[in-house]
């Protein structure tokens, strides 16, 4: 083994551990303050991994869970440098943001085991390890989410947590049939040349919870505005991120043609494209509308995977557009998530050109204007229409012009949000929080550009009829958000009415709420059985279904406990299975 | 005497004769007690390694007399019955350590902890039986030992409870009875065997094993609370924090849990089984057992009620493992004796030690207990997390296997099951998790005790620790060739023909 290889397994190794460390160490007392003064270092390794570990370095520990694999490839290099960077940004971030927080040791214990488990998910080789990483970084996430506590907070970190359980159950039965199928825990080895349509379906709608698809998004827009900004920042930009990951590792995808999968993919890209900016531009809270635009950005990015999904040949180079423009809406929307701090306590006139410079900087990198990161990755992404048979290729290179003019609508909602200055500046102070933000403000301007290939995509880009493409949407865009201000300002209504942070999930679980009465808390019933909703207890007195459907089941059991219903139910167990056996 | 008896008779008799022994102990003599508690144990713990190391090295151990005519009391250590012994002399020191911290100063001690240790001696003794009837004594022994732990408190409420624990197992053990003279008429004297013990009755009597396979399942779906025979279980937890532990993670539960393994494997074999069509009906009852405890567990707010519903449906694993057909289901069906055992006794000591430190004994009342008690709910957290299969944790590994079993022999169906009961298990304990960690403590517990240096008494803080961080290195360690897991595969492995 020579140095060099040695030097990338002890950083993969150390990506992985140091937060682990980290985290587990903050149970001592003594350490705790000096522990989260360090915090953003537990990143270190993962972002010198990415930066000069060689590729194909592999680290294997077969005594460890179900012989742990950890593996660096190209696409692992990408999301493990801009997670890095996002969770060491946000980290830096929380130690001020949070100063007076008296449980801020939680949220830092939290922080750091979803940096472990997400940066564990990128490397990991083998199912066991992914999986294990996903499930930590989801329950760690849920603690992030639910930090603070009031009503608002509980009811969408309540929404969080049941979709992260319901998509991580899925997603292990998913990957159950994968493992029997293929007879392998491998994730490379999971050659995926006879793909099996449940295990594919499973996948996609599991990792798709993660990834905020359309349909499975709705806990977005109300977790991000719950969470403390930091938990949102690592939120958008990595963490949904892993759904992503999760359909790049173990969907078919590059193996076999799945024209089924591509249609999918495409059509609820698309569809959220545009519906997440109608959805995000009449929100009123910045960090919502920043979630919506997560919506949308994800579909732009799940376009590309449609076209994968058609062209398993041209598998390796849609990949790369792909990555691109993962990395650059991670740290774009990263920068804006942190931005909110700064804007909200803005005082001086510094202070307030500041903001709006550097909020304007990702604004417009994400809405794709020229020379920035958003223009290089859009232009990347476009490229992949070539490949796309004639139908599809009109209709994706219609309706993504048309998101683009979304993005930029929804930039200018949310930058007239946060605009400074604020007449309660000074509630919100800032001191450290600036560092942090503007450090990943610069990673934004100079990130992209530092992959490969990139600067050969600016001189394709900069003739006057390509910049003009990527101008129009953004007039339009703008005119689009100049129209919506005009509609609240002179009908003076609250659009958002029409549309509640949440939308689809908001309406399913109003109906749910009238079926089940689920969020009807306990009345100690007369027979002495108390029952109890846990998450919102205290509130209304009328008896709710589950509180119903439990006083039944007692009532059945109640007489369970008499002597001759014990031997008719031996009875009764007898005769039911013998029948089931004739 | 043979060492090999020497050993086998010393598993027994260490609990057996310190239980007697301290029925005749003076209320008072505090420190006699649990000096002698402790020693049986301990002595207990070291026989058992002697056991391992000569079944690792391939001593048979065998001993048996005959009481009459076909009628042979027989002892002996195969893979599963070592396991399964391991599992319980393990946890009964623990719970041994827990209960004389957590009965100080309550009355009628001797009583309690002879009626204890026998308890322990007919868990022993269900293990190691070699035959059926050995089995069959056994099974009821432990019956009569733990009624009168049950009722300890002897309040009404309790004496209830016991009257209901007692209907239910003794009209389970008749039928057992019933079961266990049936068969011997037909196939003569059963000794458990790796792959099974009917030989040629499997062709002539097909339809009279079947039935008998169901009277079976009836008479042990008692004690292993299958759905509707689980009635007396929920009632049970009135017992003190200590005997729900050694109910649910290593005695009562888990006998009739190991009886249906012994069933499947040993005397059916499983793919005798498998040929008489017994096994998916076997399976069904279990996978609705799992999602109706799980949706019972839903809406208790008695800390101790939930756990019981929970454990209602985490047994009926084993079940569901033993009754799919593939050596990866058995493997998680049999991992899961042991993964069950020690989550289960985690949480049933944690809610012990709320119960007993703040006198917290609703959820409701759990608001911030975790920054009162962070180690307590630092295992609790452990323990619930491994019941909803959150990996690396032990629950996992067995839900993982049991999961991978069913896709594997095509029954897709159970996958289903187990889904839903992880989410169902997620929407009970998740919850608790909140209030502890994120909800600010009141003002005031509803009774709390001056409990010194640490959160609590050291006696009851050890033992939830210890089985927590057995819940960690179980999952973190499970293809190690020490862990739970492995051992399991060994069984599995006998158990299936080349």
């Amino acid at each position: 083994m020579t140095a060099g290889s040695a030097l990338s397994e002890a950083l993969l190794l150390g990506a992985i551990v140091l937060p682990w460390a980290a985290a587990a160490a903050l149970a001592a007392p003594g350490l705790r303050s000096r522990l989260m003064t360090l915090a953003p270092f537990a990143g270190l390794p993962a972002l010198a991994a990415a930066l000069v570990a060689a590729s194909g370095t592999t680290v294997s520990v077969p005594w460890l869970l179900k012989h742990v694999i950890l593996l660096l490839d190209d696409t692992g290099r990408v999301f493990l440098g801009f997670s890095s960077i996002l969770y060491m940004a946000a980290a830096w971030y929380a130690r001020s943001y949070l100063r007076d927080d008296p449980v801020k040791v939680r949220f830092f214990v939290m922080l750091l085991l979803a940096m472990a488990g997400n940066i564990g998910l990128i490397v990991a080789g083998d199912v066991a390890t992914f999986f294990t990483s996903f499930a930590v970084m989801g329950l760690a996430s849920a603690g992030l989410v639910s930090h603070r506590i009031d009503d608002e907070t509980r009811r969408a970190s309540r929404v969080y947590l049941s979709l992260t359980m319901i998509g991580e159950v899925v997603i292990l039965t998913g990957l159950s049939f994968l493992v029997v199928g293929y007879g392998t825990t491998e994730i490379a080895a999971l050659h995926r040349a006879a793909p099996d349509d449940l295990a594919v379906l499973l996948v996609l709608v599991g990792f798709g919870i993660k990834a905020g698809a359309l349909t499975l998004h709705f806990w977005l827009p109300l977790a991000h505005p719950a969470a403390p900004i930091p938990a949102s920042a690592v939120l958008s930009g990595t963490m949904i991120k892993a759904g992503l990951l999760g359909w790049i590792r173990f969907l078919p995808l590059g193996e076999a043609a799945m024209p089924t999968l591509g249609a999918v993919f495409m059509t609820a890209g698309l569809a959220a494209a545009i519906l997440g900016a109608l959805a995000g531009v009449v929100q009123r809270n910045p960090k919502t509308v920043l979630a919506y635009s997560s919506v949308c950005q994800m579909g732009i990015i799940m376009t590309g995977l449609g076209v994968g999904a058609v062209r398993p040949d041209a598998w390796p180079t849609i990949l790369a557009t792909v990555l691109v423009y993962t990395a650059h809406h991670a740290l774009a929307k990263g920068a804006l998530f942190l931005g909110i701090g700064p804007a909200a306590g803005a005082r001086t006139r510094i202070e307030t050109a500041t903001v709006r410079i550097g909020m304007l900087i990702p604004a417009l990198a994400l809405a794709g204007a020229p020379l920035t990161s958003g223009a290089l990755a859009k232009t990347a992404l476009k490229s992949n229409l070539a490949l796309l048979p004639e139908g599809w290729a009109w209709a994706v290179g219609l309706l993504l012009p048309i998101g683009a003019v979304g993005t930029t609508a929804l930039m200018i909602r949310m930058l007239t949000l946060v605009w400074p200055p604020h007449d309660d500046a000074e509630d919100h102070p800032t001191a450290g929080l600036w560092a942090p933000w503007l450090s990943l403000v610069a990673a934004v301007v100079v990130g992209v550009w530092l992959l490969p290939g990139s600067l050969e995509w600016l001189r394709l880009k900069l003739t006057p009829a390509k910049i003009w493409l990527a101008v129009w949407p953004l007039l339009a865009g703008a005119a689009l958000a100049a129209a919506g201000s005009r509609i609240r300002t002179r009908w003076s209504a609250d659009p958002s009415r029409w549309v509640p942070p949440g939308d689809i999930g908001v309406l399913v679980g109003r109906l749910v709420t009238r079926l089940v009465g689920a969020d009807r808390p306990a009345a100690p019933a007369p027979d002495g059985h108390e029952y109890c909703d846990d998450v919102t207890a205290g509130r209304s007195r009328t008896p709710g279904f589950r509180e119903r459907f439990g006083r039944g089941l007692d009532a059945v059991e109640g007489a369970l406990g008499r002597w001759p219903v014990v031997g008719l139910a031996l009875l009764t167990v007898l005769a039911a299975l013998f029948v089931s056996l004739v | 005497m043979s060492s090999s008896a020497f050993v086998l008779l010393g598993i027994l008799l260490s609990s057996f004769a310190t239980g007697c022994a301290i029925f005749f102990l003076r209320e008072g003599s505090h420190r006699l007690r649990t000096g002698l508690n402790l020693a049986g144990a301990t002595v207990k713990i070291l026989f058992v390694v002697a056991l391992l190391r000569g079944v690792y090295q391939g001593v048979v151990y065998q001993i048996s007399f005959t009481v009459a005519p076909g009628v042979t009391l027989a002892l002996g250590a195969d893979a599963n019955s070592v396991f399964f012994v391991t599992l319980s002399s393990v946890l009964w020191f623990w719970t041994t350590l827990y209960a004389v911290g957590y009965l100080e100063g309550s009355p009628r001690r001797s009583r309690f902890f002879g009626f204890f240790s026998l308890c322990v001696t007919a868990t022993v003794g269900i293990a190691l039986a070699a035959n059926l009837v050995t089995f069959l004594v056994f099974y009821e022994l432990l019956t009569i030992s733990t009624f009168p732990l049950v009722v300890h408190r002897g309040t009404r409420k309790a004496l209830r409870a016991g009257r209901v624990y007692l209907a239910y197992t003794v009209g389970g053990g008749t039928v057992l009875l019933l079961a266990v003279a049936w068969l011997q008429s037909i196939a003569g004297p059963v000794a458990f065997t790796e792959r099974g013990a009917l030989g040629a009755v499997v062709d002539t009597h097909p339809v009279q094993l079947k039935i008998l396979f169901f009277l079976f399942v009836a008479g042990l779906g008692v004690k292993s609370a299958l759905v509707p025979l689980h009635g007396w279980l929920p009632r049970a937890m009135v017992a003190p924090a200590p005997v729900s532990a050694l109910l649910h993670a290593v005695a009562v539960v888990k006998a009739g849990a190991f009886g249906i393994v012994r069933l499947v494997y040993d005397v059916y074999g499983v793919e005798t089984a498998q040929q008489l069509g017994v096994l998916r009906p076997l399976a069904i009852l279990a996978g609705v057992t799992i999602v109706y405890g799980s949706v019972r567990a839903l809406v208790q707010d008695d800390l101790k009620k939930r756990l019981a519903y929970s454990t209602v449906s985490q047994v009926s694993y084993i079940t569901l493992g033993a009754a799919v057909f593939g050596p990866l289901a058995t493997l998680g069906g049999i991992v899961h004796l042991v993964h069950q055992g020690i989550m289960k006794i985690t949480l049933f000591f944690a809610a012990g030690n709320y119960a007993e430190t703040l006198g917290i004994h609703r959820v409701s009342e759990m608001d911030g207990v975790g920054r009162r008690m962070p180690w307590t709910t630092i295992a609790f957290t452990i323990g619930a997390l491994g019941m909803i299969g959150v990996p690396p944790l032990a629950g996992f590994v067995s839900k993982l296997y049991i999961k991978q079993g069913a896709i594997a022999a095509g029954e897709a169906w159970v996958t289903l099951v187990l889904a839903v009961s992880s989410l169902l298990n997620a929407a009970y304990f998740l919850p608790i998790l909140y209030r502890a960690w994120f909800l600010p403590p009141p003002e005031a517990w509803p009774a709390e005790r001056e409990t010194g240096r640490f959160e609590t008494h050291w006696m009851l803080l050890l033992p939830p620790l210890f089985t927590a961080l057995m819940v960690v290195l179980a999952g973190v360690f499970a293809e190690s060739g020490l862990s739970p897991l492995a051992w399991a595969r060994i069984i599995a492995g006998r158990e299936y023909g080349p």
